[in-house]
């Protein structure tokens, strides 16, 4: 094993990891690992773990706010929560009055605070903390399923498989699959995991759209296949599955609504992706 | 575009973070749903959710605060109880035993680190925070903060089944932190 160059560290390594590092610093850092296996195996060990733990808690972001929470007063939180699950702001059980006498105010306040709900126009703070904490309890999106179906819809391409997942500087292509800005256009990132297909990674990225609309995108590098247009590589009676392929990478959406504003949105996210501001 | 337009996206990255730092686990916890309710509404309290500049920084200090605070009164309230209710209620705090890290999954290797070191991982790679960020945050210096997420990235190493290399081999699953 080569020794460390002397102003190589091991936070430099973790940087690396984490995206921390200035661009020159970064060269200088990939240049030094791609000659030492040890130093550059550790990097990818802790690159996957990484995307295992974002993968893992990919999920909660598609979520909402149990309906338990709906309005439920700090005091009540308080008398409902057994002695090991409490809080620290909430008062000691053992002075029984001191409580009593907060139940009787926080009851008060909460009944204040019920009015004033009702009588705050639409768009303040807590206008938006209430939308949040009573969501209507609509049918959720799943999006770790709808990823699951993108990838293995991918297996119906002509030429199956994404390019190589290594470059020659020995970076690893997840790198080259940074999450697209779509706010342009509408759409707020609120997920992104990574994933295999054929022995490549392809990142998928949930997005939301206005009102409740779901999307998976999965980008992967392009495939051994020629440049192809928007094509559905879904299968009936599943929901459909667009697909293309452009300089940009290989692309597959899902969502939560039909066919057609599906192809709708997959035409403008394809035109957002191959505006030059977004190209690496 | 206020702060207060985007509490939704702002509590789902708290929810993600508590569960993380609560449980180790994606799975559906009333107690991180309070950590983030208590956090917006402390938040709301003292007018923080207007100001978009260090709205999400405060948002997690505050919550990552709150959830010492709930594990100190645990460790108190545990005083006088048996010796196997403090253990469990300090399930998470402990350090890892590595005889049987290799049987472990990601996640209860995550349950395993020290709380120190799961905020510090959990800031830095699943809520993807720059170092000058998760240290104010944490309210520890640049350095301790990366000997935290070393130490962290450490006891996870070899947990978890590495992918395979071009040549078959498995990537990384050997290796361990030689320091």
């Amino acid at each position: 094993m080569r020794p460390r160059s002397p102003d190589i560290g091991e936070d430099d390594l973790h940087a690396l990891v984490d995206g921390a590092l200035d661009p020159l610093r970064r060269e200088a850092v990939l240049a030094y690992i791609a000659g030492s296996p040890a130093d550059q195996a550790k990097v990818d060990a802790w690159r996957w773990q990484n995307s295992m733990l974002r993968a893992a808690f990919a999920g909660v972001a598609q979520e909402q706010m149990p309906l338990g929470l709906r309005f439920m007063p700090r005091a009540k939180l308080t008398a409902t929560q057994s002695s090991a699950q409490r809080l620290p702001w909430r008062p000691d059980a053992q002075r029984r009055w001191p409580f009593l006498i907060g139940l009787a105010l926080g009851l008060g306040l909460c009944l204040g605070e019920a009015l004033w709900f009702a009588a705050w126009p639409q768009g303040s703070t807590l206008a938006a903390l209430h939308r949040f904490f009573a969501p209507e309890p609509a049918e959720m999106f799943d999006s770790g399923a709808a990823v699951v179906r993108v990838i293995a819809a991918l297996d119906r391409l002509p030429a199956k498989g994404a390019a190589s997942a290594k470059t020659d500087a020995g970076r690893d292509a997840v790198e080259d699959l940074p999450a697209p800005d779509l706010a342009g256009i509408g759409l707020r990132l609120t997920g992104a995991s990574v994933t295999n297909w054929a022995g490549a990674p392809v990142g998928c990225f949930t997005f939301l759209g206005a009102p409740d609309d779901h999307f998976v995108l999965c980008r992967a590098r392009p495939s051994r296949a020629a440049d192809f247009d928007m094509r559905d590589i879904g299968s009936p009676p599943s929901t459909p599955i667009i697909a293309w392929q452009d300089e940009t990478g290989l692309h597959a959406l899902a969502g939560s609504s039909d066919a057609a504003p599906l192809s709708e949105a997959a035409a403008r996210i394809r035109a957002a992706l191959i505006q030059p501001g977004d190209r690496r | 575009v206020t702060v207060r337009d985007e509490v939704s996206v702002l509590a789902l990255r708290l929810r993600r973070y508590a569960r993380a730092l609560t449980q180790a686990s994606p799975a559906p916890s009333d107690i991180a749903d309070e950590l983030v309710y208590a956090t917006l509404l402390h938040m709301h309290d003292n007018g923080s959710l207007d100001r978009t500049s260090d709205a999400t920084l405060t948002a997690f200090t505050l919550l990552t605060q709150l959830n010492r605070d709930r594990l100190r009164e645990r460790r108190w309230r545990a005083v006088g109880a048996t010796r196997g209710a403090a253990v469990s209620m300090d399930r998470g705090q402990g350090k890892p035993d590595p005889a049987k890290g290799r049987s472990k999954g990601l996640l209860e290797g995550l349950a395993d680190l020290k709380l120190e070191e799961r905020e510090a991982l959990l800031l830095v790679v699943l809520e993807q925070f720059s170092y000058a960020q998760a240290s104010h945050i944490l309210h520890v210096s640049s350095t301790g903060l990366m000997s935290r997420l070393a130490r962290a990235r450490a006891s996870l190493d070899g947990l978890l089944e590495a992918p395979l290399d071009a040549t078959g081999r498995r990537r990384g699953s050997h290796l361990r932190l030689v320091k």
